[in-house]
């Protein structure tokens, strides 16, 4: 009985010491300061990567770029019935934005760049794409792997001359 | 066997569970704190975004102001090394380029230099962070197409 009352002690002893032990090394480990360039060589790493968007700038300005007396939206609704002079002008346009091709996807593969531009008109529809976008070659160069990180596209809703909306909408598949 | 024997060899066995339990609980609280202190925040890249589209975005850096700011509309005007050093200090070496009217502006009268220490490091680690965006350039009332190219250090 003696035994037991000693055991019993004892661990009530044992038990306040680890709690202290504990509380101890919680002390410790919140309360130092941790030098950020400790931090380099640990294996896990949390990466916040950069938005791969550009907040709608690029159709925006593609829009209102100056041809002549008009901008391209002008001139894309003043030639509606002219589809390849409007997918002249957007190639020739899109050129300086997203120029990929097979020589710049053996010399730099990671700057790989598609494009394609739907614009909607309330009749009829006009599908446009560039860069690195034929699907054939896309596919070769793995391009679907990117699509969930590097992929984005915006619209526009705007009215023509006699009210109607058109809708243009601008995708991008870009790499590093 | 005596009673006493039995009481000691029992509690024994007991003692030797509480504290393997101990233990265990103990090394399991540590490594979940030791997980969570030692992950590494890389920063850097959303940092370089961040001061690049500040470059198009603000009016404090080349943005064009009418009553309110124009995003993505550079005015020629504020396209200058001491409003570039203005806007985005000389924290992170930053060299700004508008293609078509080749003219190339840096908060750093030594980029070159940090240009090359990075190259250099870039192997172990990435610090330079490029891009191209799109603009429109505001030029006595005009507006002509341009790309900016930017090229942010960050370390």
């Amino acid at each position: 009985m003696k035994k037991g009352v000693l055991g019993e002690g004892m661990m009530n002893v044992i038990s306040l010491l680890v709690l202290v032990g504990i509380l101890v090394v919680f002390f410790i480990i919140f309360t130092k300061n941790i030098d950020y360039s400790n931090l380099k060589n640990v294996e896990e790493i949390i990466s916040s990567k950069k938005i791969n968007s550009d907040g709608g700038i690029t159709l925006k300005n593609l829009l209102n770029t100056p041809l002549e007396n008009v901008n391209l939206y002008e001139f894309i609704i003043l030639n509606k019935n002219d589809q390849e002079k409007i997918k002249n002008k957007v190639n020739e346009l899109m050129k300086d934005i997203c120029n990929f091709d097979k020589i710049l996807f053996i010399l730099e593969p990671e700057k790989i760049c598609s494009w394609n531009m739907k614009i909607k008109f309330s009749d009829e529809t006009i599908n446009l794409e560039g860069g690195f976008a034929k699907s054939s070659e896309a596919k070769a160069s793995g391009i679907s792997q990117q699509d969930s990180t590097n992929k984005f596209s915006y619209n526009l809703n705007l009215p023509d001359y006699n009210n109607n909306l058109v809708n243009i909408e601008l995708g991008f598949i870009k790499g590093t | 066997m005596k009673k006493g024997a039995y009481i000691l060899s029992g509690e024994l066995s007991l003692w030797i569970n509480r504290i393997l339990l101990t233990i265990v609980v103990f090394g399991s609280v540590l490594f979940t704190i030791d997980q969570s202190l030692s992950k590494d925040i890389e920063i850097e890249e959303s940092i370089a975004d961040m001061a690049i589209r500040r470059l198009y975005y603000s009016s404090s850096c080349f943005a064009s102001e009418d009553l309110s700011s124009d995003p993505g509309v550079v005015d020629i005007k504020k396209f200058t090394e001491k409003r570039l050093v203005n806007c985005l200090t000389k924290k992170y070496p930053i060299r700004v380029r508008l293609e078509n009217k080749n003219i190339q502006i840096s908060n750093l009268k030594s980029f070159n230099d940090e240009l090359n220490i990075c190259k250099v490091q870039n192997k172990k680690e990435k610090c330079l962070f490029e891009n191209e965006q799109y603009v429109l350039v505001k030029e006595n009332g005009n507006l002509k197409q341009d790309i900016l190219k930017v090229e942010v250090i960050v370390k």
